[in-house]
């Protein structure tokens, strides 16, 4: 058993006294000097939070229709994307590996929304059948233009660094990729593949 | 069939089927194995199938096809990202069945392929294949399972599928349905599901060898007796004169 706490100093804050320390007071102030690095173009990599709804009874079943969409602003940084690479299977290759994400606002982002915990309402304990959730990781444009878009799921826990006033996780790379124009490619069948883009993408 | 010639002719033990005098070359082998020609006349069968997806809640369900693009017999390479659904051939080892103790030829195919040429039975090959089911949605999985299941039994004569290859002497080849697995795996919630389907693959290994029609002549002699020794009739004494036809 520890010593009883007798310095009346030694306390937790509430909920109210948290949301008014100086390190999460300064959050604004960071936001404003990661926009700084976003207008030099030192953040390529936007990456959305990306809610859909599936039509059928489960998610796969019936169309997959986007519900809300989340822009992650400030841009935060995206590192370790080389650490995706593309693994053979039996039917061609396929991306894995993972990325890390940090510098995310402290202001504007909870643990729940970098989740997915936040539809169909607030606070869920599980993302609830047939909705479904994902991250999706798009270059800003500067070289492919629409780029493609890499889906992901949340892989670790979501990180409060106080101290460096953001959020950081890590992000594993998944399966299937909704086309350039943002379509999910699951679904009827689409009338292919369009003139000179890559075969996994297919007509709207 | 190859046609063997030369020194290592004279070393072959037994005669060379096709071996024609005078001498005539065999027909060159096909630039594609049956295996290959089988398992294309199989995808081409699988995107004419339609599958059925369930739909939106109340509403019908979604039809969808795997094209033969989405259909790989080996594994594609580097440069080709997988595509959902997808199919591909897992192999195994094949076997090589003898068929008989001696050589068989198919005598309707005489002067079908080629002037003449005839089909020769080699063996028959028999491989147990897994068709692996690639698709991103435990639904479309279902689906697909659900579709490939009927879709090996099409005929009212006989269990199993059956098709004639154009491309390969017009052999036939037999698909039977033997096991089937739902395969989960950390990979899969990933929307990378995937399933087996375990099938025996059987056809026979042919080859177009030269024939020539068998030509039986008959000789008689008469002025050799029974030793084999020649006798001069005109002199035996013992020889009937036989009087002339007046």
């Amino acid at each position: 058993m520890p010593k009883p706490n007798l310095n009346p100093r030694a306390h937790p804050l509430t909920p109210d006294q948290a949301k008014r320390t100086l390190a999460q007071r300064l959050g604004t102030l960071g936001d404003n000097l990661r926009q700084l690095a976003t207008n030099f173009g030192v953040r390529p990599y936007r990456c959305f939070l990306v809610w859909t709804h599936w039509g059928g009874a489960e998610r796969g079943e019936g169309m997959e229709r986007e519900v809300k969409r989340i822009e992650v602003l400030p841009t935060p940084r995206v590192t370790s994307l080389d650490n995706l690479s593309f693994s053979f299977f039996h039917a061609g290759t396929l991306p894995v590996g993972s990325v890390r994400v940090d510098r995310i606002s402290v202001v504007r982002f909870s643990y729940d929304i970098l989740t997915g915990k936040m539809v169909p309402t607030p606070h869920e304990d599980h993302i609830p059948e047939p909705y479904d959730f994902f991250w999706e990781i798009i270059e800003d444009g500067r070289g492919d233009n629409p780029a493609l878009r890499s889906k992901f799921r949340v892989m670790s826990y979501p990180v409060r660094r106080a101290g460096k006033l953001d959020w950081t996780l890590m992000l594993e790379r998944v399966s299937e990729d909704n086309n350039r124009y943002g379509q999910s490619q699951i679904g009827p069948d689409f009338p292919g593949p369009l003139p000179g883009l890559p075969s996994s993408v297919k007509g709207p | 069939m190859p046609t063997i010639t030369g020194k290592i002719r004279d070393l072959l033990f037994g005669r060379p089927f096709g071996e024609l005098f005078p001498p005539k070359a065999n027909p060159p082998p096909l630039a594609v194995d049956g295996r290959t020609v089988a398992l294309e006349t199989l995808a081409a069968y699988i995107a004419t199938l339609d599958f059925f997806r369930p739909g939106d809640t109340g509403g019908p369900p979604t039809k969808f096809r795997i094209p033969e693009s989405n259909f790989h017999i080996e594994w594609p390479d580097y440069v080709e990202e997988m595509v959902f659904p997808s199919i591909a051939v897992v192999h195994s080892r094949a076997s090589y069945d003898v068929i008989g103790l001696v050589s068989y030829v198919e005598e309707s195919t005489r002067d079908v392929y080629a002037p003449g040429t005839v089909l020769q039975w080699q063996a028959e090959y028999v491989e147990t294949i897994n068709l692996e089911v690639w698709t991103s949605k435990k639904a479309e999985r279902r689906s697909l399972l659900a579709g490939l299941e009927t879709a090996f039994s099409p005929t009212e004569q006989m269990s199993g599928l059956r098709f004639r290859m154009p491309n390969y002497f017009n052999e036939l080849v037999c698909f039977t349905l033997l096991r089937r697995e739902v395969m989960d795996e950390p990979d899969s919630p990933k929307n990378r599901r995937r399933a087996q389907l375990e099938m025996q693959m059987r056809f026979n290994i042919v080859s177009l060898v030269n024939y020539t029609t068998m030509k039986p002549q008959v000789q008689v002699t008469v002025d050799f007796d029974q030793l084999g020794i020649a006798v001069d009739l005109s002199v035996d004494k013992n020889a009937q004169q036989v009087p002339p036809i007046p």
